[in-house]
């Protein structure tokens, strides 16, 4: 069960992992794109912090909701529509509650994936954010249904996410400025999967 | 209006789209760019947010269309939507065109059109005008396929007769005088053989490479299909408003009626009046063999191609300068056309694909191209696109010696003789002496040849296409011909000599009387002497007007100095030509308008905006004001061109007392400086304005009180008391200078004058229409001044008017209800042109 205050701790660590990650997703980011992703994450995120410290959301809902905006405001990059989307979807799943489920959580994560596919219309295998997003939710509903318990959920999503973001090494850019690359794109991983990788990774950390 | 909205990654982008948009639509069209984010140190990205500010800062009900570079553009703009209600988002269309050549297409577009699916196609055919231009995929030569053409719908031919062609500004006045019709309207370019267009698309017609002289077929489907193509029509044989001159070529098509051919006379076509006798010249155009080599490097024979066609265009600039000298400025711009053969995309992609796809030399490479264009209009069906064909060649064969090195020959004649040749291009015939040749006879050729204007122009009898091996008479063989019937007779008998030479010297006399006659001044039955003067566009028209009976001129428009060229035309060049005319007239008046252009006419370097209302716009002394060095020029050319002639100088568009007298003052200005520099010029010349805006109407006394004359002119003024658009065939009746409120506001002006001691003349159509004459004469208008060929017909009213019968007949009009009825009440009062037989 995660309580509306562990979501927020959740968030509130994820600027902290961005900041401390910037430079390796720049990294990432400037062997196969415009080298901007460790930038845009951070500042996203940092935006986020300040704008959540001004505000005191009623539900989980609202402060998801917060969370878009700002996202959508500030990341500058294709990540500011995606993960801004990811966490509108997420808002909707979450509306009017204070405290989620290990059900929730799924929800709010299948609702935040469906938002993001509509919005980058990527597909498995595109070496997107997709291919961490996507085995994570497949691992956390198989666990779900397996009525694992809410931290093995999460560890299994994470997991799934981190194994995913391995497989976006040898694949070959489908979307986004990498695409331009072409074959140049293989053998390199790809920071959207990796910022989605730490994503859940900070939920295990924070919430496990 | 349909909004556009450009989104990049980069607000420097965004704003250099925006500039580029902003010029070609003034702003006119509703744009907001959403670039760059805000972080000062990484400012590259995109915010969905500020995509819907931008959006909605334009939106309106008729639509958005968003542009954007990439990447996370194209995401934020849809995130954006997301944010805007449902209503909106069905009226948004985020569109893949690429961004910059589609956001200027979609904004050209959207000032013509409110159909967002039209302007959105816009954007996506964005790229046809730039592939066709690098992958060489311009029109060919070849006829399409009969199936593009709509064959049952209504449809109409038409000559562009503007100078300039469907290019830029008229495309557009096009496609919006298109869309206000419900109608299918499709346009095609027969002189380039195009495929048909969508008239309601700007990047079509302008594709379409319509120029000067080109054949279009308009061809409308719908309800209002007769509405439309009459529409169309008034504007591109109104010259989309640019030209005058583009009327005359009509009257010079006219062909003269021929009579049936005297006993062993040959039969030709007759081009140009006249009759002469004398022995030939033989003029053979030698045929040019081009030679066939193998080449090694395509980009060196395109060079050269390069190079010939830029001599060329040097060459036909100095004919040009010739011809303008020899025969006048409207015959000369026969070679502006020959200069627009040279730079025929068409012909250039030909002869590009024979030198680089099929690596001919350049000689044969051309000759092969421009060939083919020739095949092409002799193959048309219309005569004056036909007569084409020898413009083709000329230029051809004008590049084609440059590139041999071919000096060309030249016609040099020992005594005056006829010239007689298998057909003479316009160079040729702007080539000879007038005072060495006699005649012109050809075995080929047309009236509407180049060849044939010219010789009319230079006032050589002519006959053409007289056929029958003429040219290979033997020189010295004496030949006569009659140009106003088109017959010709070789080695005439002595009493066949004897007739013709009887027939030359009455033909002769019979011109001149009809001279003299019109020279008559104008006198009322009751011997009133009216003044009546010439409306010319150039120093051309001058001598036709005096022919007419002119007494001077009235207006003499000076926009031909400055149309056309590249840079406005030097004090010394003004000073040159208002000298010619006021030379030419002696004694008599030249009131010289200064410069009337607006935001409708293309003066390239005075950078005019595009103005949403030109005749509401910056025209005429408001422009001149703003630009006060080109009024200074013109001012001192005027008054250095003063001395010894009765030059008086107008302004126009003048609505204020402050124009006025800020015109007054530069010319104040420009008195003392040439006093200082001690150079002549006429201390006592009349200054007047034109009166055609209401507000100088309304201040008619105290505009009375700045200057020596109105010169009242009712083209403008109709449309302005009106609010009607003479160009717009729905309100045209409104227009007319006719109606009631116009003549009592010209009786008011009139009165006005009449009271602060100044007298007041008109130069509008009016002026020259028979019927208006009389009323105009009763209402107390001491000038007419009138395009030359009204004169005659003016004078034989006057002559049958007295004052009171003139001055009844005003009054009555005055009191009126309808256009219609004053043109009745003159009809009745037994205005003779009722009287003139059916």
């Amino acid at each position: 069960m995660v309580s509306q205050k562990k979501l927020r701790a959740w968030i509130e660590v994820l600027q902290k992992v961005y900041a401390e990650n910037r430079q390796y997703l720049i990294d990432l980011d400037s062997a196969i794109g415009d080298a901007d992703h460790g930038i845009n994450m951070d500042r996203g995120f940092t935006n986020v912090q300040a704008d959540l410290s001004k505000t005191d959301p009623p539900d989980i809902g609202a402060m998801l909701k917060t969370v878009a905006m700002t996202l959508i405001r500030t990341v500058g990059g294709a990540a500011g529509p995606l993960y801004g989307t990811f966490f509108l979807r997420a808002s909707t799943a979450c509306a009017g509650k204070t405290e989620l489920q290990a059900a929730d959580v799924v929800a709010m994560f299948e609702a935040g994936l469906a938002g993001v596919l509509q919005r980058g219309k990527a597909e498995l295998n595109d070496k997107t954010m997709v291919d961490a997003l996507s085995p994570a939710l497949v691992a956390m509903k198989r666990a779900l249904g397996n009525g694992s318990d809410f931290r093995q959920i999460i560890q299994q999503g994470a997991a799934a996410a981190e194994e995913g973001m391995k497989n976006t090494i040898p694949m070959l850019a489908k979307k986004g400025r990498a695409s331009y690359l072409g074959e140049r794109s293989i053998g390199h991983q790809d920071p959207g999967a990796t910022s989605s990788y730490l994503l859940l990774k900070t939920a295990v950390d924070v919430w496990g | 209006m349909i909004g556009i909205v450009i989104v990049s990654h980069s607000a420097k982008l965004a704003e250099g789209v925006r500039e580029l948009v902003d010029q070609m639509t003034k702003g006119r069209v509703p744009l907001a760019v959403s670039g760059g984010i805000e972080d000062p140190q990484h400012p590259i990205g995109t915010d969905a947010f500020d995509v819907q500010r931008a959006i909605e800062s334009v939106y309106s009900d008729d639509g958005v269309i968003v542009l954007m570079d990439l990447g996370s553009a194209l995401l934020s703009a849809e995130t954006a939507l997301e944010f805007l209600s449902e209503k909106q988002q069905g009226r948004i269309r985020l569109c893949e065109a690429p961004l910059v050549e589609g956001a200027v297409a979609a904004a050209v577009q959207a000032m013509v059109s409110n159909d967002i699916e039209l302007v959105l196609a816009e954007a996506r055919g964005a790229l046809t005008a730039k592939t066709a231009q690098l992958k060489g995929a311009a029109p060919d030569m070849t006829v399409p396929a009969a199936s593009t053409v709509a064959t049952d719908a209504p449809k109409i031919r038409l000559t562009v007769c503007n100078r300039h062609g469907l290019h830029a500004r008229p495309a557009a006045r096009f496609v919006s005088t298109a869309g206000r019709f419900q109608a299918r309207i499709s346009i095609q370019n027969l002189s380039r053989y195009t495929e048909t267009a969508n008239a309601k698309s700007i990047n079509q017609v302008a594709t379409l490479g319509a120029r000067e002289g080109h054949e279009i077929v308009i061809t409308a489907e719908g309800a209002d299909a007769p509405e439309a193509l009459k529409a169309l029509e008034t504007l591109v044989t109104s010259g989309f408003g640019e030209a005058e001159a583009a009327i005359e070529r009509d009257a010079g098509l006219q062909l003269p009626e021929a009579s049936p051919a005297d006993e062993g006379a040959l039969t030709g076509i007759p081009a140009s009046p006249g009759i002469a006798i004398g022995p030939i010249a033989l003029y053979r155009l030698a045929p040019i063999a081009v030679p066939e080599r193998p080449i090694e490097n395509p980009m060196n024979e395109w060079q050269r191609l390069q190079q010939a066609i830029e001599a060329a265009q040097k060459e036909l600039h100095a004919l040009r300068a010739l011809a303008t000298a020899q025969v006048g400025d409207y015959q000369a711009a026969i070679f502006d056309a020959h200069l627009l053969y040279l730079e025929d995309p068409a012909l250039l992609d030909a002869a590009h694909r024979r030198i680089f796809d099929r690596k001919m030399n350049v000689e044969a490479a051309w000759q092969s191209a421009v060939e083919k264009m020739v095949a092409a209009y002799r193959d048309l069906e219309d005569p004056y696109q036909q007569a084409r064909a020898a413009d083709v060649i000329d230029m051809g064969q004008r590049v084609l010696k440059l590139l041999m090195g071919v000096v060309p020959a030249s016609v040099v004649l020992a005594r005056p003789s006829i010239v007689v040749a298998a057909d003479l291009t316009p160079s040729d015939t702007a080539q000879l002496d007038p005072d060495k040749v006699l005649g012109i006879c050809t075995e080929f050729g047309s009236a509407t040849s180049h060849a044939a204007i010219l010789a009319r122009g230079m006032g050589i009898p002519a006959v053409m296409g007289v056929g029958m091996g003429i040219s290979r008479l033997a020189e010295e063989t004496t030949l006569a011909l009659d140009g106003a019937h088109g017959r010709v007779w070789v080695e005439p008998n002595s009493d066949l000599l004897a007739e013709l030479k009887s027939q030359r010297e009455s033909w002769a006399a019979e011109q001149q009387a009809v001279c003299n006659a019109g020279r008559q001044p104008a006198l009322t039955r009751d011997g009133r002497r009216i003044k009546i003067l010439a409306n010319i566009g150039g120093a051309v028209h001058v001598k036709g007007a005096l022919e007419q009976g002119a007494e001077g001129v009235g207006l003499l428009r000076t926009e031909f100095l400055f149309l056309a060229r590249v840079t406005p035309p030097s004090e010394d060049e003004q000073t040159a030509a208002y000298h010619r005319i006021a030379d030419t007239l002696g004694p008599h008046p030249l009131i010289i308008r200064t410069l009337d252009v607006g935001g409708d006419k293309p003066l390239p370097y005075l950078d005019l905006e595009v103005e949403a209302n030109p005749f509401l716009g910056l025209r005429g002394i408001r422009l001149c004001l703003d630009r006060p060095e080109i009024l200074k020029t013109q001012l001192r050319a005027i008054l250095r061109a003063s001395p010894g002639h009765r030059i008086k100088v107008m302004f126009p568009m003048v609505s204020t007392l402050t124009e006025i007298r800020a015109a007054k003052k530069i010319l104040a200005t420009t008195r003392d400086e040439l006093s200082r520099a001690g150079v002549p010029f006429e201390k006592n010349m009349e200054v007047g304005m034109m009166v055609e805006v209401p507000a100088a109407v309304a201040l008619a006394d105290q505009m009375a009180a700045e200057v020596d004359f109105f010169s009242i002119g009712t083209n403008d003024l109709s449309q302005y008391i009106m609010a009607a658009d003479r160009t717009n065939p729905r309100v045209q009746a409104l227009s007319d200078a006719f109606q009631p409120a116009v003549l009592r506001t010209i009786q008011y002006i009139i009165e006005r004058a009449h009271a602060a001691g100044i007298w007041v003349g008109l130069c509008g159509e009016l002026a020259g229409d028979p019927l208006a004459v009389t009323v105009l004469l009763g209402l107390g208008l001491d000038e007419f001044s009138m395009n030359p060929p009204a004169i005659p017909a003016v004078k034989r009213v006057l002559s049958k008017l007295t004052m009171v019968e003139a001055e009844a007949i005003a009054t009555a009009a005055l009191k009126l209800e309808t256009a219609e009825a004053v043109r009745e009440l003159v009809k009745s009062s037994g205005n003779p042109i009722s009287r003139k037989p059916a």
